[in-house]
C-alpha cells in the first residue's frame, strides 16, 4: 500500500526519527558545548538499554548511529 | 532569578525575519539571539533540571529525552517552514551567551557554508521496507530422497539469493531516482531494529536534500515509487520535509554511501 508523505502537522513523528536526526545527526559545533561526543553516545546507548525489553533485541543490529 | 543555561537550536542568518516561535524545551520562550552575521535560536533553562549532570543522570530516561529531543524538534520545525535552519544537534547547552557567540565565531565559515548550500531547499526522508513474504521453499517438503533434497535446497538457496540481488538493485534504483529529482541525497545506515520496534528489514533509509521549488515534483515521483513497489513486496515511506539534519556540518560529507 501506499501512503501518503508524512506530513508534519498531520503526526507526530517517529521517536527513532528524533534520535536518528536530532540526537545522531545534526551539527554539533564544537567549542563549549558542555557535553561531548561521548555524552551523545551515552545518550544512545541509555537509549537502546531502555527500549530494549520493549521490542526484541536482536543481537545482530548495529547501532545506528553514524560517526560524524 | 535561579541560575539558568542557553539552550541553541539552530542557526540563521541575521537577516532573516523570524521572530515567533513554538515554545521551546521546558515550555520556555524561544527567541533570537543575534551573533555577527548570524542570528542563533535560543532559550534559557533552568540549570535545576537541565544542567550537565540532569544529562548524565537522564541519559537513560526515555521519556525526559523524548520530551527534549520533540521540543528541540518542534521549534526546529515551525523555523524550518519559512527560513533556511541550520539545525543543531542535542545535547546542544551553552554556560552563557557568550560562550554560545564565541563558539559561533569560531565555526562561522562552516556555518557561512551550511546556510549556503541549503538555502531554499529542505530535507525529505524516504525509508524502504521489505514486506514481502519468503517463498515456501522446496527444500522443507519432507519425503524427500537425500539427494533430491540437497539438489531442492541448493535450488532454495541460489533462488533466495538471486531474489536478494533484485531487491537490492530495486532499491538502488529508488535512491537513484530520488536523488536525481534533488540537490543532494545520501543513503544512512539503516534505523536501529531496537528504537524503531519495525519487524520489517530496512532496506533504504535515504535523506534528500531538495529545493522548494522541485518540492512537488520529488513528491509526487515518490508516491508513484511508492505505488509501483507495493506490488514488488516493498514499503515506502515519505516523511519531512525535516530541517537539513543530513546536509549541515559534515554530516552528509562522513556518511559514505552504503553499500548493501
Amino acid at each position: 500500500m501506499s501512503d501518503a508523505p508524512q506530513r508534519w502537522s498531520d503526526e507526530q513523528v517517529a521517536l527513532v526519527d528524533l534520535i536518528d536526526r536530532v540526537i545522531g545527526g545534526g551539527v554539533v559545533i564544537s567549542g563549549d558545548v558542555v557535553l561531548g561526543v561521548a555524552g551523545v553516545d551515552l545518550v544512545y546507548l541509555g537509549l537502546r538499554l531502555v527500549l530494549a525489553p520493549a521490542h526484541e533485541v536482536e543481537q545482530s543490529v548495529a547501532l545506528g548511529r553514524r560517526s560524524g | 532569578m535561579d541560575e539558568t543555561i542557553v539552550h541553541a537550536y539552530g542557526v540563521i542568518a541575521a537577516d532573516e525575519p523570524l521572530t515567533q516561535f513554538p515554545p521551546g524545551i521546558g515550555d520556555t520562550t524561544v527567541w533570537v539571539y543575534g551573533v555577527g552575521s548570524f542570528a542563533t535560536i535560543v532559550s534559557l533553562l533552568p540549570v535545576e533540571g537541565f544542567g550537565v549532570t540532569d544529562w548524565e543522570r537522564n541519559a537513560a530516561n526515555v521519556a525526559w529525552l523524548e520530551r527534549v529531543a520533540r521540543q528541540h524538534h518542534e521549534v526546529l520545525q515551525y523555523a524550518t517552514m519559512t527560513a533556511t535552519v541550520v539545525p543543531l544537534r542535542l545535547p546542544s547547552v551553552y554556560g552563557s551567551l557568550e560562550s554560545l557567540a564565541d563558539t559561533v565565531h569560531a565555526a562561522a565559515d562552516q556555518l557561512e557554508r551550511d546556510l549556503r548550500r541549503i538555502g531554499g531547499k529542505v530535507e525529505w526522508a524516504v525509508k524502504v521496507y521489505r514486506t514481502g513474504v519468503e517463498q515456501n521453499s522446496a527444500a522443507s517438503n519432507a519425503s524427500a530422497s537425500g539427494r533430491d533434497y540437497l539438489a531442492a535446497r541448493s535450488r532454495d538457496l541460489s533462488a533466495r539469493g538471486s531474489a536478494r540481488e533484485q531487491l537490492r538493485e530495486q532499491v538502488r534504483k529508488i535512491h537513484q531516482a530520488l536523488g536525481q529529482a534533488s540537490a543532494e541525497h545520501v543513503r544512512n545506515q539503516p534505523q536501529d531494529a531496537v528504537l524503531s520496534g519495525r519487524r520489517e528489514q530496512m532496506l533504504l533509509n535515504g535523506a534528500y536534500l531538495v529545493s522548494r521549488a522541485d518540492e512537488a515534483r520529488f513528491l509526487e515521483l515518490a508516491s508513484g515509487i511508492a505505488d509501483d513497489s507495493s506490488t514488488k513486496g516493498l514499503s515506502v515511506e515519505v516523511s519531512g520535509p525535516w530541517p537539513a539534519y543530513n546536509f549541515t556540518g559534515d554530516a552528509a560529507v562522513a556518511t559514505p554511501e552504503a553499500v548493501t
